[in-house]
């Protein structure tokens, strides 16, 4: 279960975010900055690239609400030795040590400070699609007045990636 | 005659007390069973003229019988579509883990399949018995992890099994203990507890869920009766029991504690300081009545695995 979601949050948020989605991210910011007229890159990012985030947003999500069940300790009375408890002790030990865990690690706030980043970004990227969609041939200009806001993107996003990074990398019991 | 061929670690099997950890009763009961089923069965070991007529062959984790039936692959002497079973119980969860292997020799193929689950093994006859009557479908099945279209029986032989180290094991089970040694009011009410305890309770974020309500009601002074039933039950071999047999426990224990360690060292480590409070607690006796022994563990437990202190 932990090791699933580790690999889940590598491939969403080391793999994708930082270094896929985020570099080409601050090149496309760069270049509307720049005024540059490299049209068919600019073209590239918006309608291939940016797309993207809207389907693994979704994924990210999905990962920060599994995470505290993935991450807790409480999930080794599913296999073996703690498997083994009598019944008894399993009504009332894993609550415990999750209740434990949960004021050792405070992931609840690492989780609710990357779902802000992430509502964050959202709203964001709401309001920045229609124009990124309808860009017209002058794709910079149109752009260019949308730089403040693909920068607030750019910074929530960012405080996606490292607000994910800061969640447990293993089942911590002590 | 259909040939079995059951190998343990560099012995004949006719001398062999286990097979990977699974006792030889267990292969015994079900080469009779098999023998009242169907047709004469002979249970042989690679040091026989006939073991290369065996259809099956279960083998230990390090028995370098594996790599004998290699070169035998290599030679085309083995039976084709020879099955190889590998099983080893306990201390090395490397085995759950490898995939299967299938052998292709010149003139001959076998698969080499992985025993997931030896517990079923040791506990049950009847998973030996669908072990030694694995057919070449099954063992493609299983070599393809595509485990619906086996037997249930194998299925649960077969299906990885997820472990917690015992360490960690250990530092939850201490955590339970200690919990139920605080009596209901929180650090104030606490004062003449055992200074090691509530160093523990403390370290474990105890005095900040007292009142949590995820806690069962005796553990937020709801029901003092049933703190103590607890207290009595936490103390018990039935609480400790799920990590295993009480001899080996110190050894597999420090076999976690310094994994690269050879048996030299392991013996220095047992009898060192740093072990000294852990190993006091995984060789006492029943039940465990002085929480200073618990809370030393889990104080030793917390700076092995690596805890935060405030």
């Amino acid at each position: 279960m932990n090791s699933q979601w580790q690999a889940k949050r590598t491939k969403l948020n080391h793999d994708w975010l930082k270094n896929d989605f985020l570099r080409r991210l601050r090149a496309f910011v760069s270049r509307v900055e720049d005024g540059a007229q490299d049209a068919a890159r600019l073209e590239e990012f918006a309608c291939k690239h940016w797309p993207e985030w809207r389907r693994h947003s979704h994924l990210i999500r999905d990962m920060l609400i599994d995470g505290e069940e993935c991450l807790s300790p409480r999930q080794y009375f599913a296999c073996l030795p703690l498997s083994a408890c009598p019944a008894e002790v399993k009504s009332w030990l894993p609550n415990l040590i999750h209740a434990l865990w949960l004021v050792r690690t405070d992931i609840r706030r690492h989780n609710a400070e990357a779902q802000c980043s992430l509502n964050r970004a959202e709203a964001l990227f709401d309001e920045l699609s229609p124009i990124l969609q309808h860009a017209s041939q002058n794709l910079t200009s149109d752009l260019a007045k949308s730089v403040g806001q693909l920068r607030e993107f750019e910074a929530a996003a960012k405080q996606l990636g490292e607000s994910i990074g800061r969640l447990p990398h293993h089942v911590e019991v002590v | 005659m259909l040939n079995i061929c059951l190998n343990e670690k560099n012995g004949r099997w006719e001398n062999a007390n286990d097979l990977g950890g699974i006792p030889k009763n267990q292969f015994n009961a079900a080469l009779e069973c098999l023998r009242k089923r169907c047709k004469p069965v002979k249970a042989v070991d690679r040091f026989d003229s006939n073991f290369l007529q065996s259809k099956i062959h279960v083998v230990h984790e390090e028995d370098d019988a594996i790599i004998f039936l290699k070169e035998k692959l290599h030679k085309g002497e083995l039976a084709d579509d020879a099955i190889v079973i590998q099983v080893s119980r306990g201390g090395r969860p490397g085995l759950a883990n490898q995939e299967h292997e299938r052998w292709n020799g010149t003139k001959c193929r076998a698969w080499l399949l992985k025993v997931r689950n030896h517990t079923v093994l040791e506990q049950n006859f009847e998973a030996v018995v669908a072990l030694l009557s694995m057919t070449s479908s099954d063992a493609e099945a299983i070599y393809k992890n595509d485990l619906n279209k086996v037997s249930s029986v194998l299925r649960e032989i077969f299906t990885k099994q997820t472990t917690t180290t015992l360490l960690a094991a250990l530092a939850i089970l201490c955590q339970g203990y200690l919990a139920v040694q605080a009596e209901p009011g929180g650090e104030s009410a606490n004062r003449s507890l055992p200074e090691a305890v509530k160093t523990a309770l403390q370290d474990m974020g105890w005095w900040d869920i007292a009142d949590s309500p995820m806690l069962k009601p005796a553990l937020q002074g709801e029901d003092e009766g049933e703190l103590k039933t607890l207290q009595t039950k936490v103390a018990s071999k039935g609480y400790w029991d799920v990590l295993g047999i009480r001899a080996d426990l110190e050894d597999a224990c420090a076999r976690e504690w310094k994994p690269t360690a050879k048996d030299k060292q392991l013996e220095e480590l047992k009898n060192s300081d740093e072990f000294k409070s852990f190993k006091k607690l995984v060789t006492c006796n029943f039940p465990v009545k002085d929480p200073t022994i618990v809370a030393n563990a889990y104080l030793a437990l917390h700076e092995k695995l690596g805890g935060a202190r405030e």
